[in-house]
């Protein structure tokens, strides 16, 4: 299974205090991998570090194998930023024009995938919150992304739209072998769809393996913790 | 191009320039009725008549434009491309791309660039068509190309001002913030331009009226001073935006 995305020894400290501490994960083809951990964590950190929108202190951040960074990631935050005065097809085009290769058919594609063909020509500042996922979604995968990395994706959403998305992203990995990582909370969630999961708290990793491996991998107080949320 | 293309395009959807626009052919349009009046009811002098209508008429205008409302309206060109999306989080829209970062604040300093041409440019072409309603085409034509000088002189000066917003703006997270601070800048300028005009003559504000109020001016000076100042802010602004952490 090729690597898709490998970390290694991520640091990252603000004034003094360290929200990131050795941080290594690496993401295959095909896998879906839980980043999980309570607030503050250093989840959307790590995933900021990654995206470049933050620098590192130390560490290396590799993606794929020798193709540009732009052609292999799909990000989507845990409170998705639109054009609020613009549709959500205006949304995906104006990102899909910075593309090479998207054409308009591929957003029609890509707005049915996600189930928004009845709302895409609304203005987002009208889109529920689960709209906004789901818009959030689609935007990164407009690119046909080798690698999606996705923030708490389903943060506001009911038991039902929180399905939709997993089946999505389930849906992806199985059938077009696009590596995830994604990051919650929430364990139960996690569980329902991951095959690895990375656990940390206070900037470090607790567990990282197969989810199957992680109540013998875990600490008890921390299992114990996130068990009593399901 | 696709990153100027797409500013463009949010900052013509987002309305900020179609309503300024607007205001500016109405403010045209509601000064030339005021003036007409005057005129007709001889409310003045005949010479301070004469100073405003026909071939005037079009720079009077900017002089009552260039030093607050202009640059108050392209200071809100840069926020809504800038702060706002700063602060909604998607400024970084882009850059999730692989757009590169210095790609995309160049991109928003052209349209703000474009945006406050396209302010300056019609003032001009809406004063002088309500020139020519009102007093007829021979001294607005005779006029025609010293006016234009003036008003791409002034357009220089709102440039190096834009730049020095985009610069701030990286650094204040406000909008209402952003436009305060602009105003004080500018108040305290345009005291500054009365007060001292020989150490004001180094400042980008001083050439917003300097130009329209034709006294005689260093014309070196005044280019260097407008253009240089775009360009060491444009250049400030990318090296900042290169290293911001966006955590938003």
């Amino acid at each position: 299974m090729s690597k898709v995305l490998q970390i290694a020894g991520l640091n990252k400290s603000y004034n003094g205090r360290k929200v990131v501490d050795n941080i290594s994960l690496e993401v295959e083809k095909g896998d879906i991998v839980g980043l999980i951990g309570p607030n503050g964590a250093g989840k959307s950190t790590t995933m900021k570090m990654i995206m470049n929108l933050i620098s590192k202190d130390s560490g290396e951040i590799v993606i794929g194998e020798g193709k540009k960074f732009v052609e292999k990631i799909g990000f989507a935050t845990e409170s998705s930023a639109f054009y609020e005065y613009l549709t959500g097809y205006d949304n995906l085009m104006l990102i899909a024009k910075l593309y090479d290769d998207v054409s308009a058919e591929k957003v029609k594609q890509i707005v049915e995938f996600v189930g928004l063909s009845e709302h895409i020509d609304k203005k987002v500042k009208t889109y529920s919150t689960g709209m906004r996922q789901r818009l959030g979604l689609g935007r990164a995968l407009l690119n046909n992304p080798e690698l999606l990395i996705l923030d708490e994706p389903t943060n506001g959403l009911d038991p039902y739209g929180m399905k939709d998305i997993y089946e999505m992203l389930e849906k992806l990995a199985k059938e077009d072998d696009v590596a995830i990582l994604i990051s919650s909370h929430l364990l139960h969630d996690i569980e329902k769809i991951c095959n690895k999961v990375v656990m940390i708290n206070e900037g470090k990793i607790l567990f990282s393996g197969d989810i199957s491996e992680l109540e013998e991998g875990l600490e008890d107080s921390y299992y114990s913790m996130y068990r009593r949320q399901a | 191009m696709k990153n100027v293309r797409n500013e463009l395009y949010k900052l013509w959807k987002g309305k900020r320039l179609g309503i300024f626009l607007l205001i500016l052919v109405a403010t045209s349009i509601a000064f030339g009725m005021l003036v007409y009046s005057i005129q007709v009811k001889g409310l003045l002098e005949k010479e301070d008549i004469d100073a405003m209508i026909g071939g005037n008429f079009p720079v009077q205008v900017l002089g009552m434009i260039a030093d607050i409302v202009l640059p108050v309206l392209a200071t809100l060109f840069v926020t809504f491309l800038f702060t706002d999306e700063a602060n909604s989080g998607s400024l970084k829209l882009p850059l999730l791309c692989g757009q590169s970062r210095v790609k995309l604040i160049t991109a928003k300093a052209v349209v703000v660039l474009i945006g406050s041409l396209a302010l300056v440019a019609v003032t001009f072409i809406a004063s002088n068509i309500v020139a020519v309603m009102f007093w007829g085409s021979d001294s607005v034509v005779a006029s025609l190309f010293q006016n234009a000088l003036i008003y791409a002189n002034t357009y220089l000066a709102l440039a190096g001002w834009s730049m020095v917003v985009l610069f701030v703006s990286i650094f204040i997270k406000n909008s209402g913030s952003m436009v305060g601070v602009a105003v004080i800048v500018l108040v305290v300028g345009c005291i500054l331009s009365s007060v001292s005009p020989k150490i004001a003559q180094y400042e980008v504000m001083y050439y917003f009226k300097a130009f329209v109020s034709l006294q005689s001016l260093n014309y070196v000076l005044a280019m260097s001073v407008c253009i240089g100042t775009a360009l060491v802010f444009f250049i400030l602004s990318a090296i900042k935006f290169r290293i911001l952490q966006i955590q938003k």
